[in-house]
Formats: structure tokens, C-alpha cells, sequence
């Protein structure tokens, strides 16, 4: 199985002519057609015949490659534009879009000389964290089709977990990596708001939406994020940041402080996922890191202060489809959609926006400090990804406001424009994979690359795969 | 009706909106063109489109050209300013907001003159402008079609107090607004094309406080129009007023045809923008060093440069209002006028000389040529004494009747000798030299 | 159970998103939007008197563009998605009023 191996591993054999990207590429659409069926993890596949060709290419052309992910198979979230297929972001209120232009993201993922097989499934508009909300066929988790692969970017986990692709570009608003990757036991990094291009990815809420990598391996992810982050006149607010070489730093050994935020251990998480991070920390401490107890207070209104912030710019961001220049109806949009297009209205509206939109900005301010504050007693901070274990399919869907406190913990970080890695920390009895997020100051990537990656060296987790591909 | 008709003052305020003349577009690199693009919808982008993943990123200039506007109408400009969105739905505006500035514009408090008073403006700000509609009928079917070569051209609103007392007033306003955008070279404010247009606020008091009613006229296209929508409506709500009735807070429009402004839509509810920052813009912070250095490079205005060319050229005001149409013409003909006292040609006759057309004035003339033309125009040969002697005795012998009558005291004839005499010499002449050698020969 | 949100609002909220709403979905929505702002309520505890707000997380200031005109789509490329175009231009139902 090609595709259970890194990307640099994939790379040495792709130089070494030992495999060609057309094998990858060959196995990549194999196990989409055996798993797809079952997983829904996508929404549109690219023609076989062109991508074959297409790796045919790189395969001539990988001597002169300069990226290691040159003739590597990736996966888009379909919340991005591109011109190879549809781009529908889950909802048939875009359903046949063809985009005349591509996403940043995208151009440079070509550009590196990776190949894109297609657009994975997702909670139209971003708007979920089970991929039910979808209207294509409702996401399953790989590891019980019982159950939800998490969301929104449930396809892209789904998709990797499963071994269909190497990696996929998920994209986090307030959890939509980490929430996926936690639920079918991948890596996800949600980046620093502004360190990769949002051009091109079709807005949930505009100042907390972030593009990021889903992998396998934390290793993976470093290598993917050296492809696509930068400056971008296009996008106003990618930030000058310069940034380092995730990759060269990766192995160093380094010794940190692990804060652990207690309002995030709170009665409100599931004593299961509790345990099994608790060991996770365990690990850290015998490692030689440090951790020490840390306070948050504000947490506690996390979830008013992210849903008043991403519900009020959703509402504004919704408000160009309205089927004139492309796409259909409005009227086409699913409940969840409307009902959070209509929250947010509600929280901007004449007479509320003082107390709902303008507080929460205040609330944001706040919040920062805390974080800001937490940071002068550690590095890093670990937390649990979601307060459950991933849910049966249908028991979020009918109770918006249970689906709502699902992001009590990662709602909060883009909030905060922070960056956080989500990592496999281990199963539950019932082999249900749970993650754990390591998160970090602005701009701080490396830092959580290099605990995560140390992690998945002392662990097999990250490894494990689930009995629907064995 | 009991009472006797009451004195009514109007409260009159102004919204006026402008094109920018920038190369691009406000918030994408698409042209900034849509009164000479060759076909509908070729100037757009992901952006001005709202296709899904558009970002905007404002235009530097833009930003500039207003906060200039702002200095030259006397605003005090916000160092810390920000773009904001603006909701509602229209098929013209794709991304179903407007990104304009809410409560911190770039510029406020400002103030014009006017020969009825101070105008003051309120505020300035930025703005995208929408698409264009065009409402036709297709296969019997009324349908509307959309243009976005326009959506997104920068678009500045001024805001005036409601300091305007008459329509005429406002006018005058409207007038010198349009022409110190103009002098500034930053729009071309086409009034016919939509590239600068006008709203009034018009409500009448028996004193000068607002009263608890406004109507709006929306979408006047020519001052003319503003003046008379601005009399109508006065005509139009005094009567309802004598009646004691309120007028109706609505917008109306004007029908130039029948010289009546109509209901166009009553407020029944204010309208609810939902205005928040725009997330994917950065908020804009200037230093006072900047502004001060944007203040330096402002041309002086269009009434100080009237009265700088008066006191220091002494060119009638009349030539003046009609010289100064941009900052460009403005240095140049300084320059020419300049030049010309230095050769002893009086600045004022050069300017009178232009304005009539009888010199090629054009904003590549150099100040050298325009000087040259003007003494071609005035300048009189060197005449051979001896050769003007000769014809003036050619012309006498051939015209003794004349020289009878002159001889007699019908000295009129003098005026026909002359022309006879210009008509021989090729040259320009001194007429007055002519004149007296001719006396001279006569007098003989 | 007390509603939060009442139906007129529901209504009025729904025609400023310009979303149609049948009477059903008024009432679902209705308590399902009531059940949420009850949530978000706890926001109103909290007292922030100066406190500025936060609308974005951008260090940088004065982001722009210089003023140079760059690639447009082509007229094709602007209308290839839309249902109903006519003569380069998008077509949309008659609009009876003109808006501001």
C-alpha cells in the first residue's frame, strides 16, 4: 500500500524510479472507487485518464523536481476554487460551479508538481463539524461508518484516514481541521490566521478561516505547509511573517513548557477523551518537557464569543449568492446554513449589534489578553480537540445548538488567530480515534511541528489504520 | 384653511457621490473604465465579480485622491480609519454588501464657501461603486440586464451639513465641488454618464432647526435639475405644511419632463445596513507627516489661484474663472504669464487671447510659444518710411475726389484712404504711424 | 417554554438575509433561534465598558495596492457560470424600483 507511506518516503522512491507517481496516482483512484462508496469522502474526482497523464508527466519530469511533493496525489476540501472540476463547498447552490480562476493554495500545490484527484466532501459552506451537513451523501467515519468523520473538513480526514490520498488542504474556522482529524485519528495543522492565502477559499467567516494541511504524520504536514504558505497580494491579510523551514528544525530536540489550560479539562469533556489526553501529557512530562497548569477564564463564553464572530461574517459572506452571476437560488441553502445566516443577521441587526456582534468583538479583545497572559507561563498549550467522542450519524444534525458546543475548544484558538496542531493521542475501547491539540502563539508553527513530531516519535498512534482498508 | 400661509425656510443638505479617475478599479486590478469599454462585463474579476474566494485589497491612490479631497474642501482627516460593509440586496451589487466606511471616514468637518454662506460638509468617504442596470424588454418579457464594468470604480461621498438655504445655493455648491474635483484631476465627474451624482435632503422649517421629517431627491443628474427639484419640493411640502400636515420622510425622484419630483420609495422602517468592519481589509493608519505631506502637495484652489493671478499678473477674475479647469493648465499658464511680464506683455491680454482662441493653448504648449504666437498676433512690421511715403502718394493720385472732399472738411474719408492704403502693403502696420504720415500728405 | 425570539422578529431577520420562510420553518426556526440567543445570553454578564473591539487579527497596517491595472477575465469566462445572460450582460427578472 504505496499510500500508507510519508511523502518523503514516497519522494526518495519517486527519484529513485522505484515507483512512478502514475502507481500512486493508480492506487489513489483504486481505493476511492473500493471506499468512496461507503465513506463519501468525495464530491468530485477529476478524469482518471488526464490525471494519469498528467502523472505520466511528472514522472519525466521528476529529476529536475525541486518539491518533494512533485508527482505526489492530493485532495482539495471542495471550499476551494479550482478550474479541474466543479466547485460546489458541499452546497447545490453551487452544484456545477466551474470556477474561471484557481485558489492561491492551489497554484502553488500545481505549481510544486503535486497532483490534485479531486474535491472531498464537506459541511456545505463549512457550516458543521459532522459532514452531514452536506448536500451531497452524508460523510461516514472510516473507522465506524456509524458514525460522523467530524467536520467541516470530514472528507479530507475521511479521505487520508482511509489511505484513498497522500494529503488533502482542509480548511479550520473554528475547528474544521483539528475536529476530522481528531475524529478519524489524522494530522491537521490549523496555521496563524494569515500565514497561508485565503484568495480563492469561499469564506465562512472572513477574519477567522484558515488553510491548512491534513496528513498523516506531522512530518507530512511540515512538508505540505512549506509548499503554501507566503505573502499574497491577493489576500490583504496574509502576513509578511517571513517564514522558517519547517523541515530542517523538525528533528531538534527541544525541551518546553506544556501549559495546560484547566477551563479546557473541564466537567464539560468526556472522561474518556480526558484519560486519554491526560496520557498524552504524561508522555510530554517524560519526555523532559515541563507542564504546568494555566487559566483561561474567558473559555467559558468560547462558544458565544466564536459563534457571534463567525455567524455575524457568514451572514455577510452568504450574501452574494443569490443566483444572478453564477450558481442557484439562495432559497436552495440547507437549514443549518439559513438558520446560521439568520443568527447572524440577527447578532449585526439595528438594536442587537451592541449586545451580540460588538460584544463579542469586545469579548475577542479579551480573550487575546488571556491567551497573551497564558503564554508567559508556557510555550505551548495542550488541550482535547472536541469534548466527545465522534457522534452517531444523525444525533448532531437535529440539536444545532449540541453541534454548536462541539467547538468549544477550537472555536476559541481562531478566535485568537492562534495556530494549533491537531494529532492522534489515542483510542477508546470501542477503537474510536481521539486527538489532542497542541496550540501555539501567532506565527509559531515550528514550535508545535517539532512537540508534535516528537510525539509521533515516541508513539504509534499516528500509525494506525482503520480495519475498513485491512 | 384658517391660517394664513406661513414662512417656510429651507433645510436643505447635500449627499454627493463622485467616480474616481484612478487606472484601476477600488479593490481589484480590473480597468477603471466603464464609460469606453467596448462590451458589457469585460473589466471584472473574481473580486468585483463576488465570485466565491474573492478578496479585495484597497487601492493606494484612491485613498489618496480622497484624503486630498478632504484637505482641499478644509476636512479634518481621521489618522486611524478603517473599510467597513454595508448590506442589502440588489441584483447591481454582487457581493450583496457595499464596502464603504461607516464611523470613522477618512475625512470630516470640512467646509465650502459659497456667495450665500459656509456650506459644511459633514464627511468624506470611500466607497465601491455598484453595476449598472438596464432595464429592457426581450421576447415581450421585461427583464433587467447588469454591467459590472462599473462595479467597483472608486466612488467618494460628500456629506454636507444642512447648511443650504436656497436651491440656488445649492448649486452653487454643487458647481464648485464639481470643479475642485476636476481642478484636482482626480475625477471627471460626467454628470450625464452618472460619473458624479446628486442627492438633496430638502425639508422646510418656520426657523432653522431640523425638523422631525426629510425627503430625500435621489439621483438628480444636472444642477439645473437639483435647482428646480429643490423649488418643487419647497412649493410641494410648504402646501402640505399650511395644511398641517407632515411630509412624508421618503426618497422621491425627479421627472425632468414633467418638473415634478415623485414617491419613489416611503421608509416605513429605517433601513438596516448591518454595518461591521470588513475582516478582509486591514484598517489603515496614517501619520500626521503624511497628511502634512499630501497637504504640500495640494495645488492651491481654484479661488486662490483666481486671486493669486489677480494680485500678481493682474488678470481679470472673469478670464480666470473660465482658464482654470485642472492643476495641469493651472502651473502651465502661471508659467506663461510669468514669462510674458518678463517680455513686457501685459498676462491679462495673453489670457484674453486664449480664451478666444486666437492663440493654440493646449496642455503640451510651451510658454515660449504661446508668448511668440501672441506677438505675431499684435506685432506690426517695420515699415520703410520711404515705401509707405510713396504708396500714400500713389493712393492720393489715384483718389483726387477723395483729397476734394477731405480738402472741403469732410474729413471721413480719412478712414477710406486708410483701407486703401492697408490694402497695398502686404505687412501688418502700425496704423497710427499710417495714419499720421497720411494727415501729413493731406496737409501739404 | 418562553421564546426569546419572537416571530415577528424571526420574519424581519429572515427578509433582511433575503431568505424565504414558510410558516413551518418560521416556527422551527423560531425555537431553534430562541434555544441559541438564550445560549449566547451569556455574553450579557459580562461588562466591558472601554475595551476596544477586535474585528480581525492582522498586525499589518495600510495594506494596498498600487494603482496598476491587471488581467481581467474575459467576457466569456464572466458569464460562463450565470443561467441567464443576454448580450454580454447578466439578466435578472424586471426590477420595478430603482434602489439608492
Amino acid at each position: 500500500m504505496l499510500l500508507d507511506k510519508s511523502i518523503s518516503q514516497l519522494a526518495k522512491l519517486l527519484r529513485s524510479k522505484k515507483v512512478s507517481s502514475v502507481d500512486l496516482v493508480t492506487e489513489a483512484y483504486d481505493r476511492i472507487a473500493d471506499l468512496n462508496p461507503q465513506l463519501n469522502s468525495f464530491i468530485s474526482l477529476r478524469d482518471k485518464e488526464e490525471v494519469i497523464k498528467e502523472a505520466k508527466k511528472a514522472d519525466e519530469g521528476i529529476d529536475q523536481a525541486t518539491s518533494l511533493l512533485h508527482g505526489i496525489p492530493y485532495s482539495l476540501k471542495d471550499a476551494y476554487v479550482n478550474k479541474e472540476t466543479q466547485t460546489t463547498c458541499g452546497s447545490q447552490v453551487l452544484d456545477g460551479f466551474n470556477s474561471p480562476y484557481e485558489a492561491t493554495v492551489q497554484k502553488k500545490l500545481k505549481d510544486s508538481g503535486a497532483i490534485l484527484i479531486g474535491k472531498n466532501n464537506l459541511d456545505a459552506w463549512g457550516h458543521g463539524g459532522s459532514t452531514e451537513n452536506t448536500d451531497y451523501k452524508v460523510g461516514k467515519n472510516p473507522w465506524d461508518i456509524t458514525r460522523i468523520p467530524g467536520g467541516s473538513s470530514g472528507g479530507s480526514a475521511a479521505a487520508i484516514s482511509s489511505r484513498m490520498i497522500s494529503f488533502s488542504i482542509g480548511e479550520d474556522t473554528g475547528g474544521s481541521i483539528r475536529n476530522p482529524s481528531s475524529m478519524c485519528n489524522t494530522s491537521g495543522l490549523k496555521v496563524s490566521y494569515g500565514r497561508v492565502s485565503r484568495y480563492g477559499t469561499i469564506s465562512y467567516a472572513s477574519s477567522l478561516d484558515s488553510v491548512g494541511p491534513m496528513a498523516k504524520s506531522v512530518e507530512d504536514l511540515a512538508l505540505v505547509l512549506k509548499n503554501i504558505i507566503g505573502k499574497d497580494k491577493l489576500d490583504a491579510t496574509s502576513s509578511n511573517n517571513n517564514d522558517t523551514d519547517y523541515l530542517t528544525d523538525l528533528n531538534k530536540k527541544v525541551s518546553k513548557t506544556i501549559g495546560l489550560p484547566k477551563e479546557f479539562f473541564d466537567e464539560g469533556l468526556d472522561p474518556k477523551v480526558k484519560e486519554i489526553i491526560l496520557k498524552a501529557v504524561k508522555k510530554y512530562e517524560d519526555a523532559g518537557h515541563k507542564v504546568v497548569e494555566v487559566s483561561i477564564p474567558l473559555i467559558k463564553y468560547g462558544v458565544s464569543i466564536y459563534y457571534l464572530t463567525g455567524l455575524s461574517e457568514t451572514s455577510s459572506n452568504m450574501a452574494r449568492y443569490d443566483g444572478v452571476r453564477y450558481g442557484h437560488s439562495r432559497q436552495l441553502l440547507s437549514d443549518e446554513t439559513k438558520r446560521r445566516i439568520m443568527l447572524g443577521s440577527y447578532a449585526l441587526s439595528a438594536g442587537y449589534a451592541d449586545e451580540l456582534y460588538k460584544k463579542a468583538q469586545q469579548a475577542r479583545t479579551k480573550l487575546i489578553e488571556e491567551f497573551t497572559k497564558a503564554f508567559k507561563e508556557c510555550d505551548v498549550l495542550l488541550a482535547p480537540v472536541t469534548p466527545s467522542i465522534p457522534a452517531k450519524i444523525g444525533e448532531l444534525i437535529n440539536d444545532p445548538l449540541k453541534s454548536f458546543l462541539e467547538d468549544l475548544y477550537t472555536g476559541p484558538i481562531n478566535v485568537a488567530g492562534l495556530t494549533s496542531l491537531s494529532i492522534p493521542a489515542g483510542f477508546t475501547q470501542d477503537k474510536l480515534p481521539v486527538g489532542m491539540q497542541l496550540i501555539g502563539k501567532r506565527f509559531h508553527e515550528a514550535e508545535l511541528l517539532q512537540l508534535g513530531h516528537a510525539y509521533q516519535q515516541l508513539t504509534n498512534w499516528h500509525l494506525e489504520k482503520p480495519s475498513i482498508i485491512q | 384653511m384658517t391660517d394664513s400661509p406661513k414662512n417656510y425656510q429651507l433645510i436643505c443638505g447635500l449627499e454627493v457621490h463622485a467616480e474616481l479617475k484612478t487606472k484601476s478599479k477600488m479593490f481589484c486590478g480590473c480597468k477603471n473604465d466603464p464609460f469606453h469599454a467596448p462590451k458589457p462585463n469585460l473589466y471584472t474579476c473574481p473580486t468585483c465579480l463576488g465570485m466565491p474566494g474573492g478578496l479585495p485589497v484597497p487601492n493606494k491612490k484612491a485613498i489618496e485622491w480622497t484624503i486630498k479631497l478632504g484637505l482641499a474642501l478644509n476636512c479634518k482627516i481621521n489618522l486611524f480609519s478603517k473599510f467597513d460593509r454595508k448590506h442589502y440586496f440588489y441584483p447591481d451589487l454582487p457581493k450583496g454588501y457595499q464596502i464603504s466606511q461607516y464611523d470613522i471616514p477618512f475625512c470630516y468637518d470640512g467646509y465650502m464657501d459659497t456667495s450665500e454662506g459656509r456650506v459644511g460638509i459633514t464627511r468624506i468617504h470611500l466607497e465601491e461603486d455598484t453595476g449598472k442596470l438596464l432595464h429592457k424588454t426581450i421576447k415581450n418579457e421585461k427583464v433587467s440586464l447588469v454591467d459590472f464594468n462599473r462595479g467597483g470604480v472608486p466612488l467618494v461621498e460628500v456629506v454636507t451639513e444642512p447648511d443650504i438655504k436656497t436651491a440656488a445655493q445649492a448649486a452653487e455648491y454643487g458647481r464648485k465641488l464639481r470643479k475642485i474635483i476636476r481642478y484636482l484631476d482626480i475625477g471627471n465627474c460626467d454628470m450625464q454618464k452618472g460619473g458624479m451624482r446628486l442627492e438633496a435632503n430638502i425639508s422646510l422649517n418656520e426657523t432653522s432647526d431640523l425638523p422631525e421629517y426629510k425627503v430625500e431627491v435621489k439621483n438628480i443628474n444636472s444642477f439645473k435639475y437639483m435647482e428646480q427639484a429643490i423649488n418643487y419640493e419647497m412649493k410641494r411640502q410648504a402646501v402640505l405644511l399650511n395644511d398641517d400636515k407632515i411630509p412624508t420622510q421618503e426618497t422621491r425622484g425627479w421627472d425632468a419632463n414633467k418638473q415634478v419630483t415623485f414617491s419613489q420609495r416611503t421608509k416605513e422602517s429605517a433601513e438596516d445596513y448591518r454595518y461591521f468592519p470588513d475582516p478582509d481589509i486591514p484598517p489603515l493608519q496614517f501619520t500626521k507627516e503624511q497628511i502634512e505631506s499630501w497637504k504640500k502637495d495640494l495645488p492651491s484652489l481654484p479661488e486662490q489661484v483666481i486671486s493669486d493671478w489677480k494680485e500678481e499678473f493682474n488678470i481679470e477674475e472673469r478670464y480666470s474663472q473660465l482658464l482654470i479647469d485642472n492643476v495641469q493648465a493651472k502651473a502651465l499658464l502661471g508659467s506663461i504669464f510669468a514669462a510674458a511680464q518678463k517680455e513686457n506683455v501685459k498676462p491679462n491680454d495673453i489670457a484674453k487671447e486664449i480664451i478666444n482662441k486666437n492663440i493654440k493653448f493646449n496642455k503640451d504648449s510651451k510658454s515660449q510659444e504661446v508668448i511668440a504666437d501672441y506677438q505675431q498676433l499684435h506685432q506690426t512690421d517695420d515699415l520703410d518710411s520711404s515705401v509707405l511715403t510713396k504708396t500714400i502718394g500713389q493712393i492720393l493720385t489715384a483718389n483726387q475726389d477723395a483729397v476734394t472732399k477731405y480738402q472741403a472738411g469732410k474729413t471721413q474719408v480719412i478712414g477710406f484712404l486708410l483701407g486703401q492704403v492697408a490694402q497695398k502693403l502686404p505687412q501688418k502696420l502700425d496704423m497710427s504711424l499710417v495714419r499720421s504720415e497720411l494727415l501729413k500728405a493731406l496737409e501739404n | 417554554m418562553k421564546q426569546t425570539v419572537s416571530k415577528q422578529l424571526v420574519k424581519h431577520i429572515a427578509q433582511l438575509a433575503n431568505i424565504e420562510l414558510d410558516d413551518n420553518r418560521v416556527d422551527l426556526y423560531q425555537s431553534q433561534l430562541s434555544m441559541i440567543m438564550d445560549h449566547f445570553d451569556d455574553l450579557k454578564s459580562l461588562s466591558f465598558d472601554d475595551v476596544p473591539e477586535t474585528s480581525r487579527i492582522v498586525e499589518e497596517e495600510n495594506v494596498w495596492r498600487e494603482d496598476d491595472v491587471d488581467e481581467s477575465f474575459t467576457q466569456e469566462e464572466a458569464l460562463s457560470n450565470s443561467k441567464k445572460t443576454h448580450d454580454g450582460y447578466f439578466m435578472v427578472p424586471y426590477l420595478l424600483t430603482q434602489k439608492d
